[in-house]
């Protein structure tokens, strides 16, 4: 039996992470990269991603490549997004520029749903968002969105 | 260095959405429910003022108390109109839109349409209700450049009225879905097949009119999802309300919800693979249940070769139990 091939991925903080490179492989920029990579480097940057973040990444990546069809992949899925709110923006972001569909489908429906329903200052106050509009600014947006009072 | 980022005040924190680059905020964003929701995040940031701009899917719901509320229908109308005059996006993939209407408003529905259309719109999903229904009784009848939309892949319509002057060309179409449509002999169905080349699946809910069977003949159709059936709404205890339906080539039938008829007779339906029969017969005052269980019967026979075949509780129903 031949032995599976590992990868290194090396967050920004300079964390490693081994892993199988099929679990690897579940990120289209990784699979890129190691596509176009040329000699034989099994060692892979992911300057976009801290080591936290990371690891949650490859746990998620992990049960989609070696389980893809059980029963509890549903409830895993719901699960791994029951995080706090900066947890949750970090898998988004993190997804994103891994290119992984599946996560980034999973936390970005996550936070779109806890836009819904909430109020424009609801939203600042979960998601620690700065108003940087000056009051001037805000009565011109006031004026100019007049038409969409009614949301 | 990771716990220096923890202890960092959470507005510098790198990851947070507020630095999201705009095409992450864009994925969000196209997963909102609708897009009143998506226009309002155009006041939380600076930078995100016009990135809901982008976002490939435009969803207005009004709901039905609401359209019944002149100013609150006057709102949602006027809500519509200046958003789509902010979106100008040159690409759309989903519109939907469910709202009350009146003759006034008619010209405001079209142009929305035709918008997503020039938009090449790959999803429409329109229902329309008439506010005026106990005055006028009347569909909202889809213009005519609808019927050649060759973007479409998936059309979802409910309350429409359809009158194509030629043949119907919607070359991309994978799925289609109409409710509450009158269909007065088959000639619409066969001018929406043969104008559908690629159409895999038909779903027909509770379309009435002077229709007394469906013929699809089509290669493509794979799926038909048949809900209810009015008939004619002048004949509705008429003797011999008979429905046939002859669909060789499709691998999948459903056959559900109420259905205003005597007898439903599957004429060939030699590919199925799977089946599910899960509709309440209603016979006219001149049922005794008997008819009903014949119907289940032919049934139930004619599918006796499809591998998976499921019945539903609404076809047991309690009552023609004492029948047996």
């Amino acid at each position: 039996m031949t032995s599976s091939k590992t990868i290194v991925l090396r967050s920004s903080d300079g964390a490693t992470f081994e892993v199988d490179e099929a679990v690897a492989l579940h990120s289209l920029m990784i699979k890129h990269r190691i596509e176009t990579g040329g000699a034989d480097s099994t060692t892979i940057d992911v300057p976009e991603v801290t080591g936290n973040t990371l690891s949650k990444v490859i746990e998620y990546c992990k049960k989609h490549v070696e389980a893809p069809n059980s029963d509890d992949l549903k409830s895993f899925d719901t699960d791994f997004v029951k995080v706090d709110q900066a947890v949750l923006c970090h898998l988004a972001k993190a997804s994103y520029y891994m290119n992984i569909k599946g996560l980034l489908d999973l936390s970005s429906k996550t936070i779109a749903d806890m836009f819904k329903g909430k109020t424009v200052e609801q939203i600042r106050e979960t998601f620690h968002i700065k108003n940087d509009f000056t009051p001037e600014e805000e009565e011109e947006l006031r004026k100019e969105n007049s038409w969409n009072l009614f949301v | 260095m990771v716990e220096e980022e923890q202890n960092q005040h959470l507005d510098d924190d790198e990851d947070g959405i507020s630095k999201f680059p705009d095409c992450l905020l864009g994925e969000i964003l196209s997963r909102l429910p609708e897009t009143k929701y998506a226009v309002r995040t155009g006041a939380l940031f600076k930078r995100w003022k016009h990135v809901w701009h982008a976002v490939p899917n435009l969803d207005f719901v009004n709901s039905f108390q609401k359209s019944y509320n002149p100013q609150s229908n006057a709102r949602f109308f006027s809500f519509v109109d200046e958003t789509l005059t902010l979106h100008r996006q040159w690409k759309l993939k989903k519109f939907r839109l469910y709202s009350g209407y009146n003759l006034r408003l008619e010209s405001h529905v079209n142009d929305w349409i035709r918008y997503a259309v020039n938009c090449n719109i790959e999803e429409l999903d329109l229902a329309l209700w008439d506010l005026e229904y106990c005055t006028t009784d009347r569909d909202f009848p889809l213009d005519q450049f609808v019927f050649m939309c060759s973007s479409f892949t998936h059309l979802t319509l409910s309350g429409w009225s359809f009158n194509p002057t030629g043949a119907i060309s919607w070359k991309n179409l994978r799925s289609l879905c109409i409710s509450f449509l009158k269909l007065d002999g088959n000639d619409l169905i066969e001018n929406i097949l043969s104008g559908s080349p690629v159409l895999q699946t038909l779903e027909l809910i509770y379309c009435y009119g002077d229709y007394r069977w469906l013929d699809i003949t089509s290669k493509s159709v794979k799926k038909l999802v048949f809900t209810g059936y009015i008939g004619s709404t002048d004949d509705d205890y008429g003797p011999g309300k008979l429905f046939e339906i002859n669909a060789p080539n499709i691998l999948s039938l459903t056959i559900q919800g109420d259905l205003w008829l005597r007898k439903l007779l599957l004429l060939s339906v030699s590919s199925l693979v799977e089946a599910h029969l899960n509709y309440t017969n209603h016979m006219g005052v001149r049922g005794t249940g008997r008819e009903e269980e014949e119907t289940l019967k032919g049934l139930i026979l004619n599918l006796l070769h499809v591998k998976d075949l499921r019945i539903g509780p609404s076809c047991l129903d309690l009552k023609w139990i004492f029948f047996w």
